[in-house]
C-alpha cells in the first residue's frame, strides 16, 4: 500500500494533485526552489524539501535532486503533475528503476508519441487521419520552397519538439518560408535543444478538439468525452469547454473511437489526451497525444464527476478500471478560463509582481485551482499561469453566464492578468453562439479592445474621485511648526514638485 | 481642496471637502456626498448615490492604477498646489514628450528591428524578447522618432531597463 507521493511540480498543478492525495488518505511531498519557499503548494504539503535556486533547469527539472528528495521522505510514487518533467522519459524511466511508482504513462508511448514521426506513422497504421504533410524532418537536401508549393499555401512550420505555440509558425507566402524556419529552428534549439523542423498543409479556420482517455494497465481504455480548445493566441490554450459546441453526437462517438483506437496502439496507460483538428467540413485529423495530465482536465472531470488525478494513482498503482464506456455520462456544460500573469489588452505581455489583495470567486457550479496567496511574488522563472477558473452549469448558457459572474468578482491586485479579457470573450456575441473556431481570438480582439475603451465613460468621474480621496486620506502634509520660519512654505513645495 | 485628474486622455475639474461623515464632491455643477471607506492598502469601498463601488488601487508611473469592474485606467492627479504651478509654466510632465521604452519582463533581446532615426508609429513592431522560452514581440507606445537603442541582439535585460528612446510626436 502507498502511502506517499511526492508531487514534482509547482502552483495550481500541485496543489490540484495534494488534494486528491488528502482525500484518498495519501501523505505528500512537495519540492520547491529558492522563490517557492512560501508558496502555497509547500504550505500545503505535509513535507517540502528543497531542491534547488529559482531557474527551473536548476530545480524543477532537476531528476538526480528530486529523486534524492524520494529516497530522503520515503516517498514510494511520483506525480509529475504537467509541464516540467511530466514527458520526460529519462524522468520516468529513473523513478522506475529505483523501485518507486510512476504515475504516469508507460515509457514507450510517451516516448512514441513525444516523437511527431512515430506519432503520426503510429496514427496512419490505427486508422486515424492525419494532416497532409512532408512526413519526415526537413533535411539539408530539402527543397522546402518546392515541397511546400507541393502542399499548398498557407503551410506549418514546426519543431520536432515544438508545441504550446513554441517553434510554430504559420506561412502564408513563399516570401516568408525561409526566414519563419530560421525562426522556427532558433525557438526549437534553445527551448528542445532539437532542431529537427517540419512542414505540413495548415488548416485554416480548424477547431481545436481533444479527446479525454483513460486507460489501465490490463488493457481496458475509455474516452471521456472532447474539450473544444479553439480559444487560443500563438497555439496557447486560454478558454476551453465541453462539450464543444461544434461537434455533434454522432462525429463525438466517432473520434473518441479513434482516439482509443490510437491509445491502444500504442499501449497507453493513464491518463492522456488525443488532440485533433476538426476543419468547417468537419473532416477531423490527429494532431497530437499529449501524455500526461492536461491543464483543462478539470472540465472533463466536471462533466463526467470522475476525478482523474485519482485515476491517475489507481492507474498507476496497478487497479482496474472503476468504469466501462456504458457508464460515461455527460452531464451540462463546464467552461474553464486560464488565469495567466499578462496583460491580455497588450499584445500578452507578460506581468510579474507582488500580489496585494486578492479576492477569490466562489458560489454555485464554481471551481477554482490555483496558487494564489497574498504576499507571494510571482516570478518571472516559471510558467504565467495563475490558476483556472472553471464554472458549471447544466446548459452553455447557464455555465456561460456564470463564468462571467466569477469573472466579475475575482480580483487579483498587483498584477495584470487576463480577466478583463476573459470577461469580454464571455460577452462576445459569437463566443455565445458557440460560433468561432481557432482564429476567434485574432479576430475578435480588435473588436474587443474598442468595447473596452467606449464603456469607460461614465465611470471616468470615479476614477477621477478615488485617485482624490486616497490622496487626501493617505497625504496628510505635516504641518509647518514654528521653528521652521527659515523655510519658505512655496520653495519646499516648488522642491517637492520637482523631485516627483 | 481643488483637484485636476486626467483619466483616459480626458482632464476632469473638480474639488472635494472633509465632512464628519464621508466627503463632499463638486463636480460638473453638482454635489456628491460620498461614503469612503479605506478596505487596506490597496482597496476601497465607495458608495456614491446609493451605489456601491469596490475599487482597488497601486502606484504607477506618478499616478495610481485604478481598477472598477475589472477596468483598468492610470489617473494622474494634481492638487491645488500642482494645478497652479502649472498655470505658471512649471509642469514638467506636459513639457517632456521624450519616452523611454522600458522592458517589461526580464528576457533576452533576440531581434531588434529599429535603428537610431528610424521613425516609428504607435504599435509598430521595435524587438523580440525571449522570456519564459517565448519570444515576444515588444511593440511602441508612442509614435516618434527612435533617438537611440540600448540593445543589440544577445543583450539580457531586467524587467525596468530601457530598451530604447522615442522622441515623441
Amino acid at each position: 500500500m502507498h502511502n506517499k507521493i511526492l508531487v514534482a511540480n509547482r502552483g495550481e498543478i500541485a496543489i490540484r494533485v495534494m488534494r486528491t492525495c488528502r482525500e484518498m488518505g495519501i501523505r505528500t511531498v512537495g519540492v520547491f526552489s529558492s522563490a517557492d519557499r512560501t508558496a502555497p503548494h509547500i504550505l500545503m504539503a505535509d513535507e517540502a524539501y528543497q531542491i534547488g535556486p529559482p531557474p527551473a533547469a536548476e530545480s524543477y527539472l532537476k531528476i538526480d535532486r528530486i529523486l534524492e528528495v524520494a529516497q530522503e521522505s520515503g516517498a514510494t510514487m511520483i506525480h509529475p503533475g504537467y509541464g516540467f518533467l511530466s514527458e520526460n522519459i529519462q524522468f520516468a524511466q529513473a523513478i522506475i528503476e529505483k523501485g518507486l511508482t510512476w504515475i504516469g504513462p508507460p515509457v514507450k508511448a510517451i516516448r512514441e508519441m513525444g516523437d511527431k514521426t512515430v506519432a503520426r506513422q503510429t496514427a496512419i497504421d490505427a486508422g486515424v487521419p492525419v494532416v497532409p504533410g512532408l512526413e519526415r524532418p526537413l533535411t539539408i537536401n530539402d527543397d522546402p520552397v518546392a515541397i511546400s508549393r507541393e502542399i499548398g499555401y498557407p503551410v506549418l512550420v514546426k519543431a520536432a519538439g515544438g508545441g504550446g505555440g513554441k517553434g510554430m509558425r504559420i506561412v502564408t507566402k513563399e516570401t516568408d518560408l525561409v526566414d519563419f524556419i530560421e525562426r522556427a529552428r532558433s525557438e526549437a534549439i534553445s527551448s528542445f535543444a532539437d532542431d529537427r523542423i517540419f512542414i505540413e498543409k495548415y488548416l485554416e479556420n480548424p477547431h481545436h478538439i481533444e479527446i479525454q482517455i483513460l486507460a489501465d494497465r490490463h488493457g481496458n481504455c475509455i474516452a471521456l468525452g472532447e474539450r473544444e480548445c479553439s480559444i487560443q493566441r500563438r497555439y496557447q490554450k486560454i478558454i476551453e469547454e465541453s462539450p464543444s459546441p461544434f461537434i455533434d453526437e454522432n462525429l463525438r462517438r466517432i473520434i473518441m473511437g479513434k482516439a482509443v483506437d490510437l491509445a491502444q496502439a500504442v499501449g497507453y496507460a493513464g491518463v492522456g489526451t488525443v488532440e485533433f483538428l476538426v476543419d468547417s467540413q468537419y473532416n477531423y485529423y490527429f494532431l497530437e497525444m499529449n501524455t500526461r495530465l492536461q491543464v483543462e482536465h478539470p472540465v472533463t472531470e466536471m462533466i463526467t464527476g470522475i476525478d482523474l488525478v485519482r485515476q491517475q494513482i489507481k492507474i498507476a498503482q496497478g487497479d482496474v478500471l472503476e468504469y466501462s464506456q456504458s457508464e460515461i455520462n455527460f452531464h451540462g456544460h463546464a467552461i474553464e478560463c486560464r488565469i495567466y500573469a499578462e496583460d491580455g489588452f497588450n499584445n500578452f505581455t507578460p506581468s510579474v509582481g507582488t500580489i496585494h489583495e486578492l479576492v477569490l470567486p466562489d458560489g454555485f457550479g464554481v471551481r477554482l485551482d490555483h496558487g494564489l496567496r497574498v504576499g507571494e511574488e510571482v516570478t518571472p522563472y516559471y510558467d504565467p499561469l495563475l490558476g483556472k477558473l472553471i464554472v458549471h452549469g447544466s446548459t452553455r448558457a447557464g455555465a456561460i453566464s456564470g463564468m462571467h459572474r466569477a469573472l466579475s468578482e475575482f480580483h487579483i491586485v498587483g498584477l495584470e492578468t487576463i480577466i478583463p479579457l476573459c470577461l469580454t470573450i464571455m460577452e462576445n456575441t459569437r463566443f455565445r453562439n458557440g460560433n468561432y473556431d481557432t482564429h476567434f481570438l485574432i479576430d475578435e480582439l480588435k473588436n474587443i479592445r474598442s468595447q473596452k475603451s467606449t464603456n469607460v465613460a461614465e465611470k471616468r468621474n470615479v476614477f477621477a474621485v478615488a485617485a482624490a480621496l486616497h490622496h487626501t486620506m493617505t497625504n496628510r502634509k505635516p504641518k509647518i511648526t514654528t521653528g521652521n520660519h527659515a523655510l519658505s512654505n512655496w520653495k519646499m513645495t516648488g522642491r517637492q514638485v520637482e523631485l516627483q | 481642496m481643488k483637484f485636476q485628474a486626467t483619466v483616459d486622455d480626458q482632464t476632469i475639474d473638480f474639488s472635494v471637502e472633509t465632512q464628519t461623515q464621508g466627503f463632499s464632491v463638486q463636480i460638473n455643477d453638482s454635489t456628491l456626498t460620498i461614503d469612503c471607506i479605506r478596505l487596506s492598502p490597496y482597496s476601497y469601498s465607495l458608495i456614491i448615490n446609493g451605489r456601491s463601488y469596490y475599487l482597488s488601487l497601486t502606484n504607477k508611473n506618478g499616478g495610481y492604477r485604478i481598477t472598477l469592474d475589472q477596468q483598468s485606467f492610470c489617473v494622474q492627479l494634481k492638487d491645488e498646489t500642482q494645478i497652479l504651478l502649472g498655470k505658471f509654466g512649471l509642469n514638467k510632465t506636459i513639457a517632456d514628450t521624450t519616452q523611454n521604452i522600458i522592458s517589461p519582463i526580464p528576457g533576452l533581446v533576440r531581434q531588434v528591428f529599429v535603428k537610431s532615426g528610424d521613425k516609428i508609429e504607435k504599435n509598430d513592431k521595435l524587438l523580440i524578447l525571449e522570456a519564459m522560452k517565448m519570444e515576444n514581440e515588444i511593440v511602441s507606445t508612442v509614435s516618434g522618432v527612435v533617438s537611440e537603442v540600448y540593445v543589440k541582439p544577445g543583450s539580457s535585460k531586467n524587467k525596468g531597463d530601457p530598451l530604447l528612446r522615442i522622441e515623441g510626436d
